[in-house]
Formats: structure tokens, C-alpha cells, sequence
């Protein structure tokens, strides 16, 4: 076993071609030393730190909220850079002979599907949107500090206040959540990666590239989003919130949205369809069912918000009429707390899924109850999240009954989670508790989450509802669920499974003193907004003298929760380089993301790690990590694409996979997004969105081009637990699991739809606005490609290449006739001057017609490829498996016509 | 599957939707609530039929079949929230 000798400069990762790189040299290197030019770089950064200071501290209230925050973060970023040059006294400007090596380690990073990297990536990048939302808290306790105080304008408090939940919920919790998820669970369950990695890679960068977006917009025209994180209409339509700013915003949570819906399907697959040999659902650990209660809440909750943000855009951008009609706040509570409750549960869930994998680890003893917390949580927990949502809504005009029936569903909910803290706390019982890091921060989280949970139970009531609804006692019962139980629980994870992704151990007495002093800065911040329950929430200042002292203690309280991360970031920093090499598996735990090593491999089984899947973080090398010398060169034969090939042993083939269309794809949308905001604003809107368009159209054809050329592709495993789908594959589940989404997507747009009918005065009559024969012609004509797509999935059954290209020829052809039909009937519209603005019918109109026609245009782009890979002889009898998989794609955009053409032509 | 199947599937699919639109045109001026109720079981036996065949539920396993209503449950709940709330 090699060693290393610790040497290895900082910046210096593990690149995508590591494969060349002799690590002898490495080892040998001298540590660069320093010049001129790396001390004139130190001190150029300490000038722009102690200028940045300067005008920070001079600032009043008639600086914008976001050149503050520019600053902040300036601040904080050169001083973590500054720490990190005295702890490990290493320039930061690199020396042009390891440019080679940097650009590697760079190109590993952005181009990388493999789940660890990405895992990796999603962790560190949350952590980034943390200190982002961090910031933005500290400058609202800071205006909140004293009485008329003068900090921050009411605009930029809103700013801040709005940004801070959504960079901190959608940015940062969800996302640090799915980092572990990504790194653990196909480790768990003996996966070679997750089912799509591209996709994997996806999801990440349009999570990283949306979170960007979203800060972007504190320095676009109108700033950021300042109607609350919960976007109440008509708060956001253009009247009190204009400018191209929150637009953005909104296109930003959607790009969001989207990366959530696509990391649902990808883990959904995974974790039903890859299951390792042996890993029945009776053997799946419990962090990765708490996953799989996630990502199934996640796959029918969120696209309730997007279709509604979709709404919210087009009210914005095409002057639709959604939110703007009569009972439109409504509808956006509705669709907006669908989501958002279970969300609570999103976040919180892969904490209880952490501490219940840390609890017996560190009592030593099985955790207690571990049935029923499984079938509490998933027949409980799971569906009762989709029938709570009204209680956020009893102050408004929802019938009794219906409050009524949310109040009881809301109890109800507490009770599974009662069933879950007792069993946790059962598992405590005659355990030998070990109360390492780990440890401590999940007796925290449990013990800040009891009280976070009762103080949840009192806004159950509608009575007691009345009496706190829009208080402090809110803000304090939503941060002691949402800080203290899924930070906390996270922060357990963190330490948990540190030594499994550096290979090193974090030093544990800067760990206690960052747990304990975050426990007690937590308390202080937190606790006094429960005394402030008459306090309004959404206030930016206030002159009441009873208010002054709880508030000063909770800011005091922040500015000490918020420094004492500085001790995590260190330790983090420091053990990642200087920490204590760890044994395998230091925590004795029985899971198998622990099971690695020269002989096993990380999966467990007779096959070489990839170089990239198992290293640690890429940062440097650790003596413990094995590094096999017979890894050879590569011949140019060997080299498929973009992905390594390399031979180790007689049928041990790994693979090392990447590829640029993810992070091109995400960078065209959010360009595309970005313009789309800046349409009706800046004349750079359309070019923008036409650039982002382009970009993204431009990548997807790569895409498709090395799927022809098979330069992607990762060897499926032999053997997998596939229960209770044993003969559905990978793809088909993927396909399903989009549409199971995909419905909620449309129903939540057709009953917007009816109930923008039934909030408006007058409709027109069928036949009307819309000729009925038309829409029967087109129905006929889309209806009709379904058994077309049908027939094209019969004929290459049979071996019928030919058949199959002219079925598809002729779905194409259906399909594009209609929608040729439908844009014929919107040009008629336009020419007799009506438009989206035109009434709440045409509004309703063009939106729907609009989503279905784009779904339709999909389905014309794969079918062109379907078409291009049939004529290069893609498909065979046995394997045309995306021939059946764009059949059902197909057949439910029918479907969905079935509901739309009635509902806009007849009824 | 059947040879004829898909076909007599895509006839019920096509009557079906002329139907739709006959009621729409010769009932409705009768009965609104009898028009508009066969225009619907009509879509929802077209889109069970179009689920069944054409993205072949019917020849998947059972399990595929459970999992495929649980939108549906919670659409319900969707649908009936919203709904519910424009009473008042």
C-alpha cells in the first residue's frame, strides 16, 4: 500500500484523468513555495477585506439589501480564504507547471457523474447557499436588534426576509440532504451508481446554477423577491413586485423545481431497481427508506409548485390572468401549501433518517421498534403530508368544514412522529451510549425537534391558529423543526460519515465545542421568539418597548449561532488535509456504505473501485485509501467517448464516467430563464432566452449524439433486488415515476383551470371562442398517432426495421400536424386581437394548450431521433426497449389531450 | 394482445370523442348536467382505455398498477381541496 506523505498542496485534487498521473512524482513534490506574486495576491485580498469591512460597517438603510450582501459575502469569503493560508501556508495562486493538474481537477468537478463526486458537489455548494442565507439572517437580526432601528430599508428587510427562507429551505436544506443521499444510498445498497448518473449530474447543476440565478437577482431591476419565502399572491404579481428581479427569482425556484423532480425519478429508480444482491427491502438501511419516504412526498409535491410557478411566470411575463382574478390568492395558497407542507417533511425526513442510523451505532444495541417506525412513517406520515396543507390557511375563507377536516388530519400527523421520537428514545434505553459528535448532535435534534414539534401541535388548532397565526411564536416553532431537528440531524450525518468520504477523522474536541456552543446559540436565537407571540413576523421594525429585549437577545443569539460555524468550517477545512487517518469502519456500524477496501472494492464484491467513486473527496490522497498500481495506461482503443475503460483483471472492468451536456444543458436553461425574466424589461431579454435556448438545444443534440455513438454508457449490473417491479426495467420505472409526477403537474393546472372558471362572472359558451370543429380535427389527428407509436412498437417486435420507421414517420407527421393545428387556431386568436390578457378564458387557453404543445414537441424531438437511430439500425428485435418507453410517453401526452379538448371546446 | 385490439381500441377512442362532441351539440341544449356527464365518462373511459393499451398498464405487472393510482388518490385530495376552498 502506497502512502502519502501529506504533502500534496491543497488545490491539487484527483482529476478526471488521474489515470496518467504518477503519484511517485506527487508524492516527491516539493511544496510550492512562496513568490512575489503569491504575497502581492495575499495582500491585494486583505485590502479588499478591509475595504469590504469598511463600507459594510458605514452602510445604512439607503444601501440595497443586495450590495450588503455583496460585501457580507465578500467578508466572509476572503476571511475563510485568509484562515485557510495561515493554517496550511499555501498561496492560493497557482504556478503555471500545475496548471495541467488544476485544470484535471477542475474538468473532474464539472464534467463528473459519478454519485460521490456529485454527492460531493450537492454538500459543498448547499453549504455555499447556507452562508449565502446565513448572511441575509444576520442582517434581519441585526435591523431587528433595536427598536426603530434604521439597518435595513423595509424594502430590503423584505428582501432579505423572503430570500433568507428560500435560499435556506430549497438551497440549502433539501440540497445538503441529497448530497448525503447521493454519497450514501447507492453505497447502502450495494448500487453502482444511481440509475440515470446524467441525469444525476443534471439535477445538481441545474440545482447549482438555479441557486445563482436566484442570489443574481439581488442586483437586477425590482431586487429580489420581497413578498415573504411563501409567495402570496397578489403580493407577486407585477403591480407589487415589478421589474425583470423577481421574475428571475420565480424562474429560478422553478429551474429549482426541476432539478428536484428529475433527482426524484433518478432515486426512485435506483433505489427500486439497483438493489444489490441480498439487499431485499427488509435489509435497507434505514437512512435509505427515509430517502425513499422523501423522494416519494417529493415526486407528488413538488410539481403542484411548479405548476403554479409556471402560472405565476406566465401572469408575469404573458399577462396571463391566474393569480390576478378573483379568488387568485386562493388558488395560489392552495397550490403553494400542497407542496409546502409536505416539504416540512422533505426537509425533515433524511435527518430522522441519519439519527436513526447514528442511534444504534453509538448505544450499541438494534434500533428499537424499527417496523413500526417504517410503517408509521410510510402509511402515516407519507399520505396524511398531501391532506394537511389547509392549516396554514385557517385564517382565510375556507369553509368550516373544510378547516375542520384539516384540523383533525393536522393532529393526526403528530401521531406517527410521536411514534418515531419514542421509539428513539426506547433505543437510548439500557444502550451503551458513546456520546461522540455524532451522537450529541442527534440527542440535540431529537430533543429540539420535541419541542418544536409540540409548539406545532398548538397551530393545529384552529383557535390557538388564530391566536399565533403571522407571530414570533411561528418563527420559533418552524426554526426549532426546521434548524434544530434537520440541521442538527445533518450535522449528525456530517460527522457520522466524515471518516467514510475523507478517509480521515475530524478532530472531535473542536466537534463537541461546535455542537455545544450551536446548542446553546440556537436556544438563544430561538427560544425568545417564543415569548414574542404577540409579536407580528413579517414586521421590519417596531417601537413596541416589551419587544426590544427578547429581540436583542435573539439577535445576540444569531451573531454567536452564526460564528460558532466558523468552528466547523475549520475543523472541516483542517481535517479534510491534516486529520487523523481513519480506520475502515471507526464507528463499527453494520451498514454497507462502510464496507470498502483493496480486496472488496466499494461495492462490496470482487471489483476494483473506480479511481473517482473511491477516493475521498478528491482532495488528496489518504494513507488509507488503497491505490492499486496495476491500473495500466490507456490505449487509444481502450478510450470510449468520454468514459475510461480500463482493464484491471480477467472480468473486473471499471468504469469512470463523464460527461459535458449536463452542465451545459443547466447552463442553457438558466441563460434561457434569465431572459425569459428580462422580457417586457431589457431589450436583452429575447437574446438571452433565444442564447439559453440555443445553448441547451446545441447540448441535447450531444446528448442524443453520443447515446447513437454509444460514447455514454454504464454497464448495468448483473444481479439486482428488483422487488416489487422484477419485471419492469430501469427505464420504464424512470418513465413512470415522470409521468406519475407529470399528472399531478397537469391536474394541478386543470383544476386552476375550473377554478379560475368558477371564481369568474361570465364564460363564454362552448363554440365561441374556440371553433369545435377544429378541436375535433385535431383531437381525431392526435388520437389517432397513439395506435401509430403503437404500431411502430409492434413492428420491431417482429424485426421490422422498415415498419418501424414508417409508423414512427407517421406519429411524427400526426403529431406534427397538431400541433401545427393548434398554433393555426392560436394565430386566428392573436389576428382577431385577442391574447393571454385577454380574459380569464383565453388566459386559461393559451397556458394549458400551450403546456400540452410543448409536451407534444418533446415527443417530436425523441420520435426525430427514435427515427435517426431506427435508420442506423439501433433497434433490434430484442432491443428496442426506447421504442416502448416513447410509446407510453406518447400515449399519455394523448391522454392528457383526452381531459384538455372537452374542457376548453365543449363544456 | 389481440391483432385487432389497438385497432378497436383507437375506433372506441375516435366514436368516442365524436360522441363527445355530439352531446355537446344535441344534448346539451336539453340538459347541461346530462351533457356534460357523458362527455366525462366518456373522457375517463378513453384515457382508462388509452392507460390501458396503448401504455400498456394492462400487460405490466400488478405492482406497476397499485403504484399508478396513488397519483390519482392524490389528485383527489388536490382537486377537492381547491375546490372546496371556492365555496366560500
Amino acid at each position: 500500500m502506497r502512502k502519502w506523505n501529506g504533502r500534496i498542496p491543497f488545490y491539487v485534487g484527483v482529476g478526471a484523468e488521474i489515470w496518467d498521473i504518477d503519484l511517485a512524482e506527487e508524492e516527491t513534490a516539493p511544496v510550492v513555495d512562496e513568490k512575489p506574486s503569491t504575497q502581492a495576491g495575499f495582500f491585494a485580498i486583505l485590502a479588499v477585506l478591509v475595504v469590504a469591512s469598511v463600507v459594510l460597517a458605514d452602510l445604512d438603510s439607503s444601501s440595497s439589501v443586495g450590495f450588503k450582501l455583496a460585501l457580507s459575502e465578500i467578508v466572509i469569503v476572503w476571511t475563510s480564504l485568509l484562515l485557510i493560508y495561515f493554517l496550511f501556508n499555501r498561496p492560493f495562486l497557482l504556478k503555471a507547471e500545475r496548471a495541467r493538474r488544476v485544470q484535471s481537477w477542475a474538468k473532474r468537478w464539472l464534467y463528473t457523474t459519478n454519485h460521490k463526486d456529485i454527492g460531493t458537489l450537492y454538500i459543498v455548494t448547499a453549504l455555499f447557499f447556507a452562508l449565502v442565507g446565513g448572511t441575509l439572517a444576520e442582517l434581519m437580526r441585526t435591523q431587528l436588534e433595536t427598536p426603530n432601528n434604521n439597518f435595513l430599508s423595509a424594502l430590503s428587510y423584505n428582501q432579505a426576509l423572503s430570500m433568507h427562507g428560500l435560499i435556506m429551505i430549497f438551497w440549502f436544506l433539501s440540497p445538503l440532504a441529497f448530497g448525503f443521499a447521493n454519497y450514501i444510498v447507492p453505497l447502502q445498497i450495494k448500487a453502482k451508481d444511481l440509475a440515470f448518473p446524467r441525469l444525476n449530474a443534471l439535477s445538481y447543476w441545474l440545482f447549482a446554477f438555479s441557486g445563482l440565478l436566484a442570489v443574481t437577482t439581488f442586483f437586477l431591476p425590482g431586487g429580489a423577491i420581497d413578498g415573504g419565502w411563501t409567495l402570496y399572491s397578489p403580493l407577486t404579481s407585477t403591480q407589487f413586485m415589478p421589474g425583470p428581479g423577481p421574475t428571475v427569482g420565480f424562474s429560478a425556484f422553478m429551474l429549482m423545481v426541476g432539478s428536484v423532480t428529475i433527482s426524484s425519478v433518478n432515486f426512485i429508480v435506483t433505489m427500486i431497481a439497483l438493489r444489490g444482491p441480498g439487499i431485499t427491502f427488509t435489509k435497507v438501511p434505514m437512512f435509505t427508506w427515509f430517502i425513499i419516504f422523501t423522494i416519494v412526498q417529493m415526486l407528488f409535491a413538488f410539481p403542484a409548485i411548479l405548476g403554479a410557478l409556471f402560472m405565476l411566470i406566465a401572469d408575469r411575463v404573458a399577462s396571463t390572468l391566474f393569480f390576478s382574478a378573483a379568488g387568485g390568492a386562493m388558488l395560489w395558497d392552495n397550490l403553494f401549501w400542497f407542496f409546502g407542507h409536505p416539504e416540512v417533511y422533505i426537509v425533515l425526513m433524511p435527518s430522522f433518517g441519519a439519527i436513526a442510523e447514528i442511534l444504534p451505532v453509538f448505544t450499541r444495541r438494534r434500533i428499537f421498534a424499527k417496523t413500526a417506525i417504517l410503517i408509521a412513517t410510510f402509511s402515516l406520515v407519507v399520505p396524511l403530508s398531501f391532506l394537511v396543507w389547509g392549516h396554514h390557511m385557517f385564517m382565510t375563507t375556507l369553509p368550516d368544514t373544510e378547516k375542520l377536516t384539516f384540523m383533525i388530519s393536522t393532529i393526526g400527523i403528530s401521531l406517527p412522529f410521536d411514534i418515531i421520537v419514542v421509539a428513539f428514545l426506547m433505543t437510548l434505553v439500557r444502550g451503551r451510549i458513546l456520546l461522540r459528535t455524532p451522537m450529541l448532535f442527534a440527542l440535540g435534534a431529537i430533543v429540539v425537534f420535541i419541542i418544536g414539534g409540540i409548539t406545532g401541535v398548538f397551530l393545529a388548532s384552529i383557535p390557538l391558529d388564530v391566536l399565533f397565526r403571522g407571530t414570533y411564536f411561528v418563527v420559533g416553532h418552524f426554526h426549532y423543526v426546521m434548524v434544530g431537528a434537520s440541521v442538527f440531524g445533518l450535522f449528525a450525518a456530517f460527522y457520522y460519515w466524515f471518516p467514510r468520504m475523507t478517509g480521515r477523522m475530524y478532530n472531535e474536541v473542536l466537534a463537541k465545542t461546535h455542537f455545544w456552543t450551536s446548542m446553546i446559540a440556537f436556544n438563544i436565537t430561538y427560544f425568545p421568539m417564543f415569548i414574542l407571540l404577540d409579536m407580528p413576523r413579517r414586521i421590519f421594525t417596531y417601537s413596541v418597548p416589551a419587544w426590544a429585549l427578547p429581540n436583542f437577545i435573539s439577535t445576540i443569539g444569531a451573531y454567536l449561532f452564526g460564528g460558532v460555524q466558523v468552528i466547523f468550517v475549520i475543523n472541516l477545512a483542517y481535517s479534510i488535509y491534516r486529520g487523523a487517518p481513519s480506520v475502515r469502519n471507526p464507528w463499527k456500524a453494520e451498514t454497507a456504505e462502510w464496507e470498502w477496501d483493496s480486496e472488496l472494492g466499494d461495492l462490496g464484491g470482487p471489483v476494483q473501485p473506480s479511481m473517482s467513486s473511491s477516493l475521498p473527496l478528491g482532495m488528496g490522497m489518504s494513507s488509507l485509501v488503497p491505490f492499486t498500481p496495476t491500473v495500466k495506461n490507456l490505449a487509444p482503443s481502450e478510450v470510449v467517448g468520454r468514459q475510461t475503460v480500463t482493464e484491471l483483471e480477467p472480468n473486473t472492468i471499471e468504469m469512470h464516467h463523464t460527461s459535458t451536456r449536463p452542465i451545459t444543458i443547466a447552463g442553457g436553461i438558466a441563460v434561457g430563464m434569465f431572459g425569459v425574466g428580462l422580457i417586457g424589461y431589457d431589450y436583452l431579454g429575447l437574446p438571452f432566452a433565444v442564447l439559453g435556448a440555443a445553448i441547451c438545444g446545441v447540448a441535447l443534440f450531444g446528448w442524443a449524439w453520443d447515446d447513437l455513438h454509444g460514447r455514454f454508457h454504464i454497464p448495468e449490473p448483473l444481479e439486482v433486488e428488483k422487488w416489487p417491479f422484477t419485471k419492469i426495467s430501469k427505464m420504464k420505472l424512470g418513465v413512470w415515476s415522470l409521468i406519475f409526477s407529470d399528472i399531478i403537474l397537469f391536474a394541478a393546472i386543470l383544476t386552476s383551470d375550473v377554478y379560475v372558471r368558477l371564481s369568474t362572472a361570465s364564460w363564454p359558451a362552448p363554440g365561441t371562442l374556440h371553433p369545435i370543429g377544429l378541436g375535433l380535427v385535431s383531437t381525431l389527428i392526435l388520437l389517432s398517432s397513439s395506435p401509430a407509436a403503437f404500431m411502430a412498437l409492434n413492428s420491431i417486435r417482429k424485426g421490422d426495421k422498415r415498419g418501424l420507421i414508417t409508423w414512427l414517420a407517421i406519429t411524427l407527421a400526426l403529431g406534427t400536424i397538431f400541433d401545427g393545428l393548434e398554433f393555426y387556431e392560436w394565430s386566428l386568436l392573436f389576428a382577431s386581437g385577442m391574447g393571454p390578457a385577454t380574459s380569464n378564458a383565453l388566459s386559461t387557453y393559451f397556458f394549458t394548450i400551450g403546456l400540452h404543445a410543448s409536451h407534444v414537441l418533446v415527443g417530436l424531438l425523441a420520435m426525430v431521433y427514435l427515427i435517426v437511430k431506427a435508420s442506423k439500425g439501433g433497434f433490434t428485435k430484442e432491443n428496442h426497449e426506447a421504442v416502448e418507453i416513447f410509446g407510453i410517453y406518447w400515449s399519455f401526452v394523448d391522454a392528457i389531450w383526452v381531459f384538455i379538448f372537452p374542457l376548453f371546446f365543449l363544456v | 394482445m389481440a391483432r385487432f385490439t389497438p385497432v378497436l381500441v383507437w375506433l372506441y377512442v375516435i366514436i368516442g370523442t365524436v360522441l363527445q362532441v355530439s352531446a355537446e351539440e344535441y344534448l346539451r341544449p336539453h340538459s347541461v348536467s346530462a351533457a356534460d356527464a357523458i362527455i366525462f365518462l366518456l373522457g375517463v373511459s378513453e384515457v382508462t382505455l388509452i392507460g390501458a393499451y396503448f401504455m400498456h398498464l394492462k400487460y405490466e405487472q400488478r405492482s406497476l398498477l397499485i403504484v399508478a393510482l396513488l397519483p390519482i388518490v392524490i389528485i383527489g385530495a388536490l382537486i377537492a381541496g381547491i375546490l372546496v376552498s371556492i365555496v366560500s
